[in-house]
């Protein structure tokens, strides 16, 4: 797994690679924590570049938009795909949070 | 009851811990491409296998020295089939109720999604309890 970040406005652009799995995912986790912590509060998650996603990844998510949702903040998702995309779907990840085709549609939104 | 046409691909075992995990993805994924399994059905199986081992190392292992063994076999030429057998106490993960997927992120509990995706993503599973070992049965259809 591999986890990069850039700021746009005021977005935080999370770009993940690789798969995220339950030993990957406290690492992804603790990398979310680590910029709500320091203050983001729109994170923008890229996962074209993800090839597979666990419930661990999930419950890392989920658990990330909870706090973020205690702070006013929110995750926003695009680039999803594939298996990745298909996980979303069962796990009605699809429907509860906004996921956009592209950065640049997300970006529009800000 | 069909007719037992059963045939054992590879079987494997190794120590309940998550540092196991990548080596029964490597052994179980590499069986299913010998029996001929798409990519879209080895993904499904790929995380079949880790949420019923993570489950297994959670909840039901609690002795450091035990085990998870798998087998793999080929039931008829239609199903890929995994038994995942753990000597951990009795515990089935089918009864966990299933997550309410329509909550919203403030409702939404965090976790129980393992043993959904589960059942989501392959052809059927069952769980039995056997000669003081749990015996998890995950079928997956060739396409």
């Amino acid at each position: 797994m591999d986890i990069s970040t850039r700021k746009e406005k005021e977005i935080t652009i999370v770009t993940v690679s690789g798969r995220i799995d339950a030993i990957t995912a406290p690492e992804f986790e603790a990398n979310l924590d680590g910029l709500i912590t320091s203050g983001e509060r729109t994170l923008l998650i890229n996962l074209s570049g993800l090839g597979y996603i666990s419930s661990a990844g999930l419950r890392s998510i989920l658990s990330s938009a909870k706090k973020l949702k205690g702070l006013s903040g929110e995750i926003l998702f695009t680039g999803l795909q594939g298996p990745v995309e298909e996980v979303f779907q069962i796990s009605g990840f699809k429907s509860i949070f906004k996921i956009f085709p592209s950065e640049t549609e997300a970006l529009a939104t800000f | 009851m069909a007719v037992n046409d059963s045939t054992l691909i590879c079987r494997i075992e190794l120590p309940a811990e998550l540092e196991s995990l990548p080596a029964f993805n490597e052994k179980v994924t590499q069986c299913a491409v010998e029996c001929g399994l798409s990519e879209h059905k080895i993904m499904s199986m790929e995380l079949a296998l880790e949420e019923a081992i993570v489950n297994i190392i959670k909840y039901a292992s609690t002795d450091p020295e035990g085990t998870v063994h798998i087998d793999c076999s080929m039931d008829g030429e239609k199903y890929f089939t995994i038994t995942i057998i753990d000597n951990g106490p009795p515990f089935d993960p089918l009864k966990r109720a299933a997550p309410d997927i329509d909550a919203g992120i403030d409702e939404r509990a965090v976790g129980g999604l393992g043993i959904f995706l589960i059942k989501e993503m392959t052809d059927a599973v069952s769980y039995r309890r056997d000669d003081n070992k749990n015996i998890l049965t995950i079928k997956i259809e060739k396409d």
